[in-house]
């Protein structure tokens, strides 16, 4: 692979490990209780696909540490062993992605990975010996039933291989791909014929992309060798690899199918038709004996309009796929499947050459037998195989691509000059006074459209919460196996969608909460039951769209929070500044959100130091969100973190104070009214406050707030507003409403430090700047 | 890729040989002050600055430069100077930094000139005036000296006033 450029190959590398890594965790973690066929299929496909990717970039460390892991998966699909501890099983994958992801961040920073996971090998492939052993005292004929397992995999010498690989979608230049593959039998094997045999010929591209390429060859190798030289190969997506004579229906662990085919009559061409059948199975069956055997010949038409066609399938595929592949036959009349078990070995023992004759007897033979036999008969093991086959079958068509970040925030800033372009253009002045009845109405149409371009740029960016909610999972199982607690993690709306750039800040905040919340919320059992609690404590992870806003609220039914405790810790801190009394319940649980605040007298592994639910709110207001923090002692806690819909373009209103022109967001803008004198109180420290019904606000004048000593200072000239930011709210004078629109939000030059109350800048129609208000940065002072 | 990268460092050599030790000489308060003119992109006249609050008073706010917002520093308040009014010849010299571009409000901007290496010298010490601290070099020309300035002390130093 020295040929190849690493460093562009390593970007996709990385992307697509994270990606698998995540999905792995996801499965792992629900495995605890057990791991289902489709578990099993999934991870060894995704261990599969990690090590081949890790194997072609020449990563070996990875490469033998996902192969030890896949060994273990490959033995359970198999062998379906008794396991009555999942935990250690789904430890070690832990491991494994863990190990992992370390090396994938050793991998960006630049510097190859060289890590060898040495102990972590050893100690999964004790446990696959330890499974091993007690599965084979449990059951001898287990072993000899199917003996295709790691253990008992045949090493057989100087067979005759046959090998379908199908390389993955867009990889391109399949035919060379094919040809090293061959290149590399070359050296250990002989008698290598290939189909399409011409590699050479660009023109194989094309059927080597949709048919795959088929080949066969003598070796002396061993079935695990030869597979190790395919799968080094790179891109290979599909890989069946089997040994042609030893397939007999004893050894593999297959079904075999006694099938009786009627075309419709008068459909013409009927061996033609049979043709096609027989060729749709070939890639499922490991063998295929018809009758009439040469369907090739014209003769066999009448043959087959007379007596139809009859098949004796060897496939590890269950009945119902067999039956809904055939089942989409054309011109069909009549399908017949039978399981043919008696039948079966004497058949396949006779292997290859089989003379119709006796097939056509064995298929009489069986035809007398009952036939229906119902999917509920299957014998569960043979699932996992027939649901992999299933999984890779699938047509793939390509829904979805990959674009770049860079490139949707190039497009977002375009469209959001276009959006100023637009009002520029259609509130230029010199349009004012003039009645242009086309001119509005083609604006209209315009403005329309680019809306809409607006709103597919925006939806372009929106990704599901869902693998940042799955994450927590792990960190939840992790807790709880290191804290001896128990605590189900509900998710519930997963599947909300936010804006890429804010999930991005998303993610570290919930780990802090959720963190907390088993750390410090949830009691452990004992406690839990004296109390009259189910013994397992629970924790939602919750996500909805609220107006422009998506709420996550993490609620848990521990012991809830100390309001005393808190109380005491800001006194002692000297955080509060207004009486005691005034406080309410969730000021007082605010409190826990500001830096260096923590109540719990034991550090622990996971929280306590005081750092981290101080990142929840920074990281969280950075989007331009809040937290709300409320309790009930005893019955649990609830942090609701409310966080805009998107951050690029947000519509805002245009206010004036003196000769510059702000912009508040709307979403922040409670209401705004006139108001008198006679409604402002001064407080003894010389704040001001407003009387707004009876309730009394914090009152900015923003003139004075932003050094700028001009607009009106007479409340009764001015405008008050009414902002809130989650719970608080707060009045400020402004000169005057301009009005609402979308405005892109630019951020402040980085030369000038974060400005407090100022959260971004943006320009108006006209070309001028108008700065954000950050409303949420009133109430940090 | 080959094919860019030469053709880059051609390019960036090309720059070198006509932009070395020449420098953009522009006026404040009198004194005749130099940048190397590389990190100059463009010189403009004044724009709209809008004031952004809570930030030192020589920085004068932000401007719209065709789309881009860039901060404003007015020089002469750097320096400690009576701040004037803005005349005919009063510029705005955009320089480009790690940050972005940065614009820089000048009295007046007058030529660029070559000064040769032997000529550039370093400021008398004792001479340690609040100007002086920004100044990294004098540049002895025909006709005057220039002061030429330190430009990452200029914008990022936290000076003491004197």
């Amino acid at each position: 692979m020295g040929d190849y450029d690493k460093s562009a190959m390593l970007e996709t590398f990385i992307y697509e490990m994270r990606t698998l890594l995540e999905q792995l965790e996801n499965i792992s973690v629900q495995a605890d209780a057990g791991l289902t066929s489709d578990m099993i299929n999934e991870i060894f496909r995704i261990m599969h696909t990690i090590k081949g990717s890790a194997a072609m970039m020449m990563y070996n460390g990875i490469a033998t540490t996902a192969h030890a892991i896949e060994d273990l998966f490959y033995y359970l699909r198999e062998q379906n062993p008794e396991i009555d501890n999942y935990e250690d099983i789904t430890d070690l994958t832990l491991e494994v992605t863990d190990f992992i992801k370390g090396e994938l961040e050793v991998l960006e920073s630049g510097t190859d990975p060289d890590g060898e996971a040495v102990d972590l090998i050893a100690r999964i492939k004790e446990y696959v010996a330890k499974l091993k052993g007690e599965t084979v005292a449990a059951g001898g004929d287990a072993t000899t039933a199917k003996p295709k397992t790691t253990s008992g995999k045949p090493s057989i010498n100087g067979k005759k291989y046959h090998a379908f690989v199908l390389f993955e979608e867009g990889c391109e230049m399949e035919n060379v791909r094919a040809y090293g593959i061959i290149h590399n039998l070359e050296s250990v094997a002989s008698d290598i014929v290939s189909d399409p045999e011409d590699l050479m010929n660009e023109d194989t591209i094309e059927t080597i992309r949709n048919e795959g390429l088929h080949i066969s060859f003598n070796t002396e190798l061993n079935f695990d060798k030869i597979q190790e030289i395919f799968m080094r190969s790179v891109f290979v997506r599909d890989l069946r690899l089997e040994v042609i004579e030893e397939v007999t229906a004893a050894s593999s662990g297959l079904n075999n199918f006694e099938v009786h085919i009627k075309f419709q009559e008068g459909c013409e061409m009927e061996n033609v038709r049979a043709y096609g059948v027989v060729h749709n199975l070939t890639g499922l069956c490991e063998s295929i004996i018809h009758t009439p055997s040469n369907l090739v010949d014209e003769s066999s038409i009448e043959s087959v309009r007379a007596d139809g066609l009859k098949m004796l399938l060897v496939t590890d595929k269950s009945i119902e796929e067999i039956k809904k592949l055939l089942d989409a036959t054309i011109c069909l009349e009549s399908l017949e499947i039978n399981e043919a078990t008696s039948l079966a070995a004497d058949t396949a023992e006779e292997a290859s050459p089989v003379s119709t004759d006796q097939v056509q007897e064995g298929a009489e033979q069986v035809a007398l037998k009952e036939p229906g036999i119902s999917s509920s008969d299957e014998p569960e093991n043979k699932q996992p195989a027939a649901a992999q086959a299933a999984g890779h079958k699938k047509p793939t068509t390509q829904s979805t691509i990959s674009v770049n970040v860079g490139k949707l925030d190039q497009l977002m800033n375009l469209v959001g000059e276009l959006v100023i372009s637009e009002s520029m253009v259609t509130q230029n002045p010199d349009l004012t006074g003039l009645e242009l009845e086309n001119f509005t109405k083609e604006a209209r149409q315009l403005h329309k459209i680019i809306k809409d371009v607006q709103d597919t740029v925006m939806s372009m960016r929106m990704v599901s919460l869902s693998p940042t909610f799955f994450k927590m999972n792990r960190i939840v199982r992790d807790m709880c196996k290191t804290l001896g607690k128990e605590v189900n993690l509900e998710v519930v709306g997963a599947d909300t969608e936010v804006d890429k750039n804010i999930i991005e800040h998303i993610s570290d905040p919930l780990m802090h909460i959720i963190r907390n919340s088993v750390d410090h919320g949830i009691e452990i059992p004992e406690n839990r039951i004296k109390k009259g609690k189910p013994e397992k404590g629970k924790i939602t992870l919750e996500a909805k769209n609220q107006g422009g806003d998506v709420l996550i609220i993490v609620k848990d039914d521990g012991q809830g929070l100390n309001r005393d405790k808190i109380m005491e810790k800001a006194k002692r801190q000297g955080l509060l500044t207004k009486p005691e009394e005034e406080y309410s319940e969730k000021e007082i649980y605010g409190f826990i959100l500001l830096p260096g605040f923590s109540t719990n007298e034991n550090v622990t592994q996971f929280s306590g130091r005081g750092v981290g639910m101080d990142v929840v709110t920074s990281n969280i207001e950075v989007v331009g969100g809040t937290v709300i923090v409320d309790s009930t002692p005893g019955e649990g806690s609830i942090f609701t973190l409310k966080i805009p819909l998107t951050l690029a373009i947000i519509e805002g209103m245009i206010i004036k104070v003196g000769d510059t022109k702000y912009t508040i967001p709307i979403i922040s803008i409670e209401k705004s009214f006139k108001a008198t004198e006679n409604d402002l109180v001064i407080d003894p420290s010389g704040n001001e406050m407003i009387t707004v019904r009876e309730e009394t606000f914090n009152f900015v004048r923003l003139n004075k707030e932003f050094a700028w000593n001009e607009g009106v200072c007479n409340v009764e000239e001015g405008i008050v507003m009414m902002l809130e930011n989650g719970e608080h709210k707060i009045c400020v004078l402004v000169d005057e409403l301009i009005g609402e629109q979308p405005v892109v939000v630019k951020s402040i030059p980085k030369y000038i430090k974060k400005p407090p109350g100022i959260s971004g800048c943006t320009l108006l129609g006209n070309g001028e700047i108008s700065l954000i208000i950050d409303v949420a940065g009133f109430f940090d002072r | 890729m080959v094919m860019e990268r030469n053709s880059d460092s051609v390019a960036s050599v090309a720059s070198n040989s006509t932009t070395k030790n020449r420098y953009l000489s522009f006026g404040i308060g009198g004194e005749i002050f130099g940048i190397e003119i590389d990190m100059v992109k463009e010189i403009i006249n004044t724009l709209d600055i809008v004031h952004v609050p809570h930030t030192p008073d020589y920085v004068k706010g932000i401007s719209n430069l065709r789309g881009y917002i860039i901060p404003v520093i007015d020089v002469r308040l750097r320096f400690l100077m009576e701040p004037k009014e803005f005349t005919e010849s009063t510029c705005i010299v955009v320089i480009e930094q790690k940050d972005g571009n940065i614009g820089l409000i000048v009295d007046e901007v007058n030529e660029v000139k070559y000064i040769d290496e032997s000529r550039i010298a370093p400021p008398p010490s004792a001479k340690l005036s609040h100007i002086n601290q920004f100044v990294k070099n004098l540049g002895n020309t025909e006709e005057s000296v220039m002061l030429l300035i330190d430009v990452q002390k200029l914008l990022y130093d936290d000076i003491v006033e004197r």
